[in-house]
C-alpha cells in the first residue's frame, strides 16, 4: 500500500511516497521532463557514483503520475536541527557544489534546503533529485534566501556569535530571517563583506519590497547564470571561512572518566554478547558521547545511531565516522525532537524515526534521574516503550558519579526507586533480566533485558 | 536615493506574483544581482528603472479604468 512522505509535499512536480520498504518519487509532467534532463548528463551519474547524490531508477508510475523513480532507503532520516556545525557545514558546501556543476550542464537547483540532503556512512547525501529542473536563461537563483535562512545564518551563528543554531532551526523549520540575523549580529563583523550583503543589506531590501514580482525584471535587465555562479563562488568561500572553535566542553572529556576505562572493556563485552545473540539491525545508542559502542555495533554489520546532547562531542564523531553505518543525532533526551511542521507530522520525532530493534543505555539513567529529575519510573517505562531488548546500566546511588551530580539536591528533593532492589523491582515487571554484569566498584550493573 | 529606498520605491507598487512553490523574495533576488559584481550592479539598476518604468504603465492602467469606471457609473440609466 502506498503512503505519501508527510515531508514531502510542497512542491507538486515532485513527491515521495513509501510502498512497504520501497521508496518512490512519483512526478507529473513537468517533474518528469526535469528528471529525464538531468538523467541524461554525466553530472548526474558520477555526482550518483561519488555517493553525492541518491540513485534513482526510473519504475512504471501507478495511475495519476507521469513518471515514477525508485531510490535506495536511507538508514535514517535526520534534520538539520539533530545535526552538529560540521554536518550543517559540509551538506551547505554540497548544496553549493551541485547547484554550480548542474548550473554547467544547463540545469539549476529550484531550491536549497538542507532538508534535501542527509548523512549516509558519514557523508551527506543530496536527496531531492525532483530539485534538479532546466535553468531557463535569465532566471536568478530562487532558492538563494532559502540557502542564507538555513544553511550560511546559522553557521553564522555559531561561528560568530558563538550560539548554537539547533534551538533556532528546531524553532522555526524556515530557519532565521535576514532581519533576525542582523539583530543578532549586532555590530560584530560590520566591515565583513558577507555579512553586509548577506546579512545587512538583504534584511534591508527585504523588508523594503513586500512584492515579488523581480523576477521577470531581472531575466529583461540581463541577468545570467554568470551572476548566480558569482554569488555561489563567493558564498563557498564565506561558509568555508565559517569555523567553530570548541574547546573541552561539556562532555568532551568524559573519556578520562575513571568509570569509563576502566569499565569500557567489560561494556563492550556485555554489548557484543547481546548484539551476537540478537542478530540487532538497528541499534540505537542513547548518550552515545564519544560514540564506542555505536561504533562496536556498526562493526557488526548493524545501523548504530548514536544519541547524543554534547555538540563537541558529538561533531569529533561524525568527523571520525566516514565509511561507518553510523548516524550521529544531537538532541537531548530530556526534550527530544518532537514531531512538527504541518499538520504536526511533517516532520516526525527522532522516537518514531529510529525504530530500533536493540537499545543501548549505558552511562545514562542517572543523568535522566538526578540532573533532570525524571522519576526512575518513569525511566523504565520510557525504556519499555522502545517495545526492544535493552541494555542499560544501573549507577546506584553512592556512586561517586551520582555524588557530584546530586551535589546540590537534598535526599527529599530525589524520586524514590534510586536503589538496586526498587530499580530491580520495577525493571522486572516489565523487562525479563536476560543476563547482568556487576561492573568495577560494585556501585554500576548492566542488565541485558527482554521485554515482557 | 538610497539604493535600499530605490529598490523599494521601484517595486513598491507591482502586482504579487508567486514563483514556484518556494517564496524567493523580491529582495533576495535582486540581491543576487548586487551580489554578482559589477555587471551584476549594472543588471540591478537595469531591472529598478524597467520597475520604475512598468509602475509608469500600471499608474496610467488603472487611471484609465478608474476613469472609464467612473464614467460608466455616471451615465443616465436609459442610455
Amino acid at each position: 500500500m502506498i503512503a505519501p512522505d508527510p515531508g514531502s509535499f510542497r512542491d507538486p512536480a515532485s513527491r515521495v511516497v513509501l510502498d512497504g520498504e520501497k521508496v518512490l518519487r512519483l512526478l507529473d509532467e513537468r517533474g518528469l521532463k526535469g528528471w529525464r534532463a538531468l538523467a541524461a548528463t554525466e553530472f548526474f551519474t558520477k555526482a550518483v557514483s561519488d555517493g553525492r547524490v541518491i540513485a534513482a531508477v526510473e519504475v512504471d508510475p501507478p495511475a495519476g503520475s507521469a513518471g515514477a523513480l525508485e531510490h535506495p532507503r536511507l538508514p535514517l532520516v535526520s534534520y538539520p536541527y539533530e545535526w552538529t556545525f560540521s554536518m550543517l557545514k559540509d551538506a551547505a558546501l554540497l548544496q553549493l557544489d551541485l547547484l554550480e556543476e548542474a548550473l554547467g550542464v544547463g540545469l539549476t537547483v529550484k531550491d536549497s534546503t538542507p532538508y534535501n540532503i542527509q548523512f549516509v556512512d558519514g557523508r551527506p547525501i543530496f536527496i531531492d533529485i525532483g530539485s534538479f529542473e532546466a535553468y531557463r536563461k535569465g532566471e536568478p537563483w530562487i532558492g538563494y534566501r532559502q540557502f542564507t535562512r538555513q544553511y550560511l545564518f546559522p553557521l553564522m551563528l555559531r561561528a560568530w556569535v558563538g550560539v548554537p543554531f539547533q534551538p533556532w532551526l528546531r524553532g522555526d523549520l524556515e530557519g532565521l530571517t535576514p532581519s533576525d540575523m542582523a539583530r543578532l549580529l549586532g555590530r560584530r563583523k560590520r566591515f565583513n563583506m558577507g555579512a553586509l550583503l548577506h546579512v545587512r543589506l538583504q534584511a534591508r531590501m527585504e523588508s523594503r519590497m513586500s512584492d515579488r514580482a523581480v523576477r521577470e525584471d531581472l531575466k529583461s535587465a540581463g541577468f545570467s547564470s554568470d551572476l548566480i555562479l558569482a554569488n555561489v563562488k563567493k558564498l563557498r568561500s564565506l561558509v568555508t571561512s565559517l569555523v567553530w572553535e570548541h574547546g573541552v566542553d561539556g562532555w568532551s572529556d568524559y573519556g578520562s572518566c575513571t568509570h569509563v576505562s576502566r569499565d569500557r572493556d567489560t561494556k563492550s563485552e556485555f554489548l557484543q554478547s547481546a548484539l551476537d545473540r540478537l542478530s540487532s539491525k538497528r541499534v540505537l545508542d542513547l548518550g552515545a558521547n564519544d560514540g564506542h559502542f555505536s561504533a562496536i555495533a556498526a562493526k557488526t554489520g548493524a545501523q548504530a545511531i548514536a544519541l547524543d546532547s554534547d555538540e563537541p562531542v558529538l561533531d569529533d564523531l561524525y568527523r571520525r565516522s566516514v565509511g561507518q553505518s553510523l548516524s550521529v543525532i544531537l538532541t537531548d533526551l530530556g526534550n527530544p525532537s518532537p514531531a512538527q511542521g504541518w499538520a504536526g507530522g511533517e516532520r516526525p520525532g527522532i522516537v518514531e524515526r529510529a525504530r530500533p530493534d536493540l537499545v543501548i543505555a549505558y552511562g545514562l539513567i542517572h543523568h535522566l534521574i538526578y540532573s533532570a529529575s525524571i522519576p526512575p519510573q518513569g525511566v523504565v517505562a520510557w525504556l519499555r516503550s522502545f517495545d526492544t531488548p535493552v541494555l542499560v546500566e544501573f549507577v546506584s546511588p553512592e556512586d561517586d558519579m551520582v555524588v557530584k551530580l546530586s551535589g546540590n539536591k537534598l535526599t527529599e528533593e530525589l524520586h524514590p526507586g534510586r536503589t538496586e532492589s526498587e530499580f530491580r523491582a520495577m525493571l522486572e515487571e516489565v523487562f525479563e533480566v536476560v543476563n547482568e554484569q556487576a561492573l568495577g566498584e560494585g556501585t554500576r550493573i548492566l542488565f541485558d533485558l527482554e521485554p515482557r | 536615493m538610497k539604493f535600499g529606498a530605490l529598490c523599494a520605491d521601484a517595486l513598491g507598487r507591482s502586482k504579487n506574483m508567486i514563483f514556484g512553490y518556494l517564496d524567493a523574495g523580491s529582495g533576495s533576488l535582486l540581491l543576487q544581482a548586487v551580489i554578482g559584481g559589477l555587471a551584476g550592479i549594472g543588471v540591478a539598476y537595469k531591472a529598478m528603472r524597467m520597475r520604475i518604468a512598468n509602475r509608469g504603465l500600471v499608474e496610467a492602467d488603472t487611471v484609465e479604468s478608474e476613469v472609464d469606471a467612473a464614467e460608466d457609473s455616471a451615465l443616465p440609466a436609459e442610455s
